[in-house]
Formats: structure tokens, C-alpha cells, sequence
């Protein structure tokens, strides 16, 4: 059953399209990551959830509910939306009660999300001398209060220390485990590899994939990278394996081979018949953050269309950069992979 | 709404507005007192006892009130104040997409907010009548000024002087609440306030003399005073009634349909 979906779900602010025609369903149940460059439309989309703001058209559901009639559903979502927010002149154990008694919850929930946060201790000082650490951790036990169904959160271990990150991901993971839908969002992509079970990625505002984080992890395919001996002969390797059919790229002094793991002796091989000495040659499978990147470009969703040194101009490797759509009129964005250094032809 | 009222007094009960707003209110109705009552002569006088405070009006039954009267324009704005605070810190601290996000029913939020400022500034101006009334006394001492029929209808003369006094601290605080969910600024909206009420009204009084006895700033005084020369008691009391309607749906409106982008 899907705890949410989406249907041509649009936001416009003026001129700027945050959310363009997302279709997206999110089963119940299980840690899901919302993820895409700044500026993708993640908080955008999170907001049109939660009935912050109001779609400029299509339609959506939360619960089999209309997000336009938010108050249906609120009870059951607990969120951290950007930034903890709250009064910096009431102790923790205050903005809790506060929130608590907003939603008719009893006084008995604000102990135990406190005690799951590990504020307990420290619940009765103004949160005006919290470190953004323990903010944060105020806000995910907000987001808790309600017990929810559905827990959205942004960037949740963001100011954390590591033990803080490894605790809170075991909290998301479990609650996960309960049978609860919690969705984060987040630019730290290894977090998302390690708490989530599935994945959405949007960019400029649209619908670049949404399923199994394996399923994205394994397009991204295998590779082997490649070091020459000799810095001068990496141009000579990337040419001599793309003739052999295996793409390669050059970055700096290594060379990207996309083959699979079981190709790494035919490279070696072929780099020897081609008098070249290998001084390191490692197999490995690709990240999340390698397939990310493939799959939205290298260009920061801060800087727009990327000027990246290094990276080819458009036009002149034959591969279409990435436009931004965001603005009317700019031509829609097409997925595509683009190679992150000079792409040698086969 | 019930939530929503609880949710903010909890909010609202923290010792910057329960100290410096309330205090404030009574420190401003005790120095305006001590005024009033010093500079009083035997006629009319200019200066903070506007309204031409004579020692035979202090020494008469509502004498006590002559000073909370006078600073009324004062504590007025120490509750526009504290309701323009108490809506635009929700969104300078983003604590808004907290609570529409709790509460997406807009209306009884706002609705929870009105009432729970409503019992503060009950509360607030409750506390400024009884210190400047227990102060009173001393103050007329030092001043020279007799109390014998001070206590000759007393009650009907505090319950009357207190009402007066809220109704008017009220009109001020909607007066806040409208510009601080206009402006979303703290400053922009106590400015915007003061500026406004006390500047721009009493300057256009001097071009537009008749017209702008019906304006909200000459309509609040009107009612914290009782009633004036330009207007009566009744007449100021459904006036500033329409004001404050006004404001509070405006207030709605704009919330009920605004982004919360904070």
C-alpha cells in the first residue's frame, strides 16, 4: 500500500518551477531517502506533504488523504522540516509541552521522546544554549512526539558528532523496522546508504528515479581504476582499453575503466602487451554517491549549470549538459549519464 | 481550539513576556501616575497629563485611574508589542512550519493565539491596575493630594477603570497582531505601529481635524479615557470593536492562504 503518491504534482514560485509534474509513490513501511542537488524541490515536496504550501496542480495523497486537507493526517506525521525550530527562551521540556499540548498529546510522551534523544538530562535549560546537536536531536524528538506513522526529516543527523549520526540512524532504522514510513532527506549520501532502504531522487524539481537503493547502486555498474607507473602514460591506457571495447576515463593520473570486477587481469594484461607498467589496479563496485552523481550530473544545484574545471563545455564531448529546467521556457531536462572527465571513444 | 490556546499560553509563559511585558506595563502605569499626580495644578496642563489633570479630577471619586488613563497610549503600545512579538518570532524562528505542520487547521491556530494573548493582556493590564492602585495612595500623599472619596464607590470605579483600560490594551495588541502577520517583522511591525498611531494619526489630526477622531489611535484613547470630547464611551467602544474585527480577519485571511516558506 502506498503511504504517499503523488500525481503530476506541480509548485510554482513565479517564474521558478520547485516541483514539476512528480509522479511518485512511496510505500508503508521502511526507511526511504529523498535526495537531489540543492535546489531540487526536496523541501518543496516536503512542504506540499505537510500542508505548508499548496500545489499549483496535480494532486497527491498522504494516507489515501488529499494533501489539501492536511488537518486529516497531521496527527500521524511527525516532522523536522530544515532547521530545528523553537523558542530559545523555553527549556527543551517547554517547546515539547508546548507542541504536546497543540496536539492534544499527553504530558507523559515529551519524558519519553526526551529519554529516546538522550535529553532527558539536559530537558529544563533554554534551548538558547543547545549546541546544534542537541537542537537537532530537540527536533527529531518533536517529530516524535505524535508517534508517528509517517516521520519526515530533514537532514536529521546534520550538527551531529559521529556517535550522535550512528545513534540516530539505529533510532531511524528501527523505527523503520517497526513497520513506520520515515523519510529522510539528506545530502550526506553515505547516511542514506546506511539507513535506507529505498531511494527518491529528484532534480530541478522532477523525478529522476525512485526504488530499491540497490537497484540504483547496481546501474551504476562496476569499475576498474588503474594507475600507470608512469603519470605520462594514462592517455596511452585509456586508448589502448577503449579499443579493447571497455570505456575508460582519465581523472588526473588514474584511469576509470568501466568493466566489471572479473576484468581486472584482461586490463593488466592489456596494459603490459601495451608496454605500459601498472603501479596499482583496483576493482571495485560503485557507490551511492558515484551512481548519484551519474544519474543528476556534477553540477551543484548552488552553482547551476556547472563550469566544473575539467569538465568538457557543452557541445564539444557530443553529450548534452544538463539545462535547468527550473526556469519556463528552458528546455526539460533529459537523464543521461555524463562521464566525469574527458571520455575517451571506443 | 482548546490545543491551540494551551499550546501557546505554554509558549507565552516565559519570563522575557511575563516580566518584561507585563513589568513594563506596570512600571509605565506607576511612573505615568507619579507624573500626573506631581505635575497637577489647579487648571488644565499640558505635558503627560494631556488630558488636563487637575488636582480637584485626582482628588475626585476615579482620581486613582487619572495616571493609568494618561498612560494608556503606553501600555497600548507594550501590548501591540507583545502580540506583534508573539507572531512574527514564530516565523523569525521558523517555529511556524512546527506548528502548521501540528495544527494545519490555520484558523483555530490564529484562534488559539488570539485568546491565549487575549488572557495575557487580561492578566497584564490586571496586574499594572493593582500596583498602580496600591501605589496610588503613596503617590497622592507625596503629591498633596487628598483621597477621602477615593473609596466612595470603589469597586464600580476599579471594575469600570480596568475594563476601559484592557479594552484599549486589547485594540492595541489586534493592532499588532494585524501588522505582525502582515510584515513578519518585529521591527517593521512596532514601528509600523507607532509610527502610525502615534505620529502619523495626531499629525493628521492637524489638517483633518474632524475626520481623524474616528481613526484607531484617537478611538483607543477614547476608550481607555471613558470616552472623550470627540467621543463618546459607546461610540468608542463599537468602533474599536470594528477595527479589531477588521484586523482579525484580515489577519486570517492573509494566514489562512499564505506559503510558510520560514
Amino acid at each position: 500500500m502506498s503511504i504517499i503518491r503523488t500525481e503530476r504534482l506541480t509548485r510554482r514560485f513565479g517564474d521558478i518551477t520547485a516541483v514539476r509534474d512528480l509522479d511518485l509513490e512511496i510505500a508503508d513501511g521502511g526507511v526511504v531517502g529523498l535526495v537531489g542537488p540543492n535546489g531540487s524541490g526536496k523541501s518543496t515536496l516536503i512542504r506540499l506533504l505537510l500542508g505548508l504550501i499548496r500545489p499549483s496542480s496535480g494532486s497527491a495523497e498522504v494516507f489515501g488523504l488529499p494533501i489539501t486537507r492536511p488537518g486529516r493526517y497531521a496527527s500521524r506525521i511527525g516532522a523536522l522540516i530544515e532547521s530545528p525550530a523553537f523558542s530559545p527562551t523555553l527549556s527543551a521540556r517547554a517547546n515539547l509541552r508546548s507542541l504536546a499540548r497543540l496536539r492534544g498529546i499527553d504530558n507523559g510522551r515529551v519524558d519519553d521522546v526526551l529519554t529516546t534523544v538522550g535529553l532527558l538530562d539536559r530537558s529544563r535549560e533554554p534551548v538558547r544554549r543547545f549546541s546544534l546537536g542537541m537542537k537537532q536531536r530537540l527536533g527529531i524528538a518533536a517529530a516524535l512526539l505524535p508517534d508517528p506513522d509517517l516521520l519526515v526529516l530533514d537532514e536529521p543527523t546534520n550538527g551531529l558528532d559521529p556517535a550522535g549520526i550512528v545513534e540516530i540512524r539505529g533510532l531511524l532504522r528501527d523505527l523503520g523496522d517497526q513497520g513506520r514510513t520515515v523519510i529522510v532527506s539528506s545530502h550526506v549520501l553515505s547516511e542514506i546508504e546506511a539507513a535506507c532502504d529505498d531511494l527518491a531522487v529528484i532534480r530541478f524539481g522532477e523525478l529522476l528515479f525512485s526504488g530499491p537503493l540497490d537497484d540504483l547502486v547496481a546501474r551504476a555498474g562496476e569499475c576498474i581504476t588503474a594507475i600507470p607507473e608512469h603519470p605520462e602514460d594514462g592517455g596511452r591506457l585509456s586508448t589502448v582499453l577503449a579499443a579493447k571495447g571497455w570505456p575508460a576515463t582519465l581523472d588526473g593520473t588514474t584511469v576509470r575503466v568501466a568493466a566489471p570486477v572479473s576484468g581486472a587481469a584482461a586490463v593488466n594484461r592489456t596494459a603490459a602487451e601495451a608496454g605500459i607498467v601498472l603501479c596499482a589496479l583496483q576493482p571495485h563496485g560503485a557507490s551511492l554517491e558515484e551512481a548519484f552523481l551519474k544519474l543528476t550530473g556534477r553540477d551543484s544545484g548552488d552553482a547551476g549549470p556547472a563550469t566544473t574545471a575539467g569538465l568538457p563545455a557543452a557541445g564539444t564531448d557530443g553529450a548534452e549538459r544538463p539545462t535547468n529546467p527550473h526556469r519556463r521556457g528552458s528546455a526539460p531536462s533529459r537523464v543521461h549519464d555524463r562521464p566525469a572527465t574527458t571520455e575517451v571513444a571506443p | 481550539m482548546i490545543h491551540a490556546i494551551r499550546g501557546e499560553l505554554t509558549r507565552l509563559r516565559n519570563p522575557y513576556t511575563l516580566l518584561g511585558g507585563v513589568g513594563l506595563m506596570a512600571i509605565l502605569g506607576v511612573v505615568t501616575t507619579v507624573i500626573v499626580f506631581v505635575s497637577a495644578g489647579d487648571g488644565p496642563r499640558m505635558g503627560p497629563a494631556q488630558q488636563g489633570v487637575t488636582v480637584a479630577v485626582l482628588e475626585g471619586p476615579d482620581g486613582m485611574f487619572a495616571g493609568l488613563q494618561n498612560a494608556a497610549d503606553m501600555i497600548g503600545i507594550v501590548a501591540l508589542a507583545i502580540w506583534a512579538v508573539a507572531v512574527t518570532s514564530d516565523y523569525s524562528s521558523g517555529l511556524i512550519r512546527l506548528l502548521v505542520q501540528a495544527e494545519p487547521r490555520r484558523l483555530r491556530l490564529l484562534g488559539g493565539k488570539v485568546a491565549a494573548l487575549t488572557a495575557l493582556t487580561c492578566l497584564a493590564t490586571l496586574v499594572t491596575t493593582a500596583v498602580v492602585l496600591a501605589a496610588s495612595p503613596a503617590i497622592a500623599g507625596m503629591a498633596g493630594v487628598s483621597t477621602e472619596i477615593w473609596s466612595d464607590g470603589l469597586l464600580e470605579t476599579v471594575a469600570k477603570g480596568y475594563l476601559d483600560l484592557t479594552l484599549a490594551a486589547l485594540l492595541w495588541g489586534v493592532a499588532g497582531l494585524f501588522l505582525g502577520m502582515m510584515t513578519r517583522s518585529t521591527g517593521i511591525a512596532i514601528a509600523a505601529g507607532i509610527g502610525y498611531l502615534l505620529v502619523f494619526e495626531n499629525l493628521l489630526s492637524l489638517v483633518l481635524e474632524t475626520a481623524t477622531k474616528w481613526l484607531p489611535g484617537a478611538t483607543f484613547s477614547a476608550l481607555a479615557a471613558g470616552g472623550s470630547a470627540d467621543m463618546a464611551y459607546t461610540t468608542a467602544l463599537l468602533l474599536g470593536t470594528a477595527y479589531a474585527v477588521a484586523a482579525i480577519v484580515a489577519a486570517a485571511t492573509v494566514f489562512r492562504r499564505r506559503d510558510i516558506t520560514a
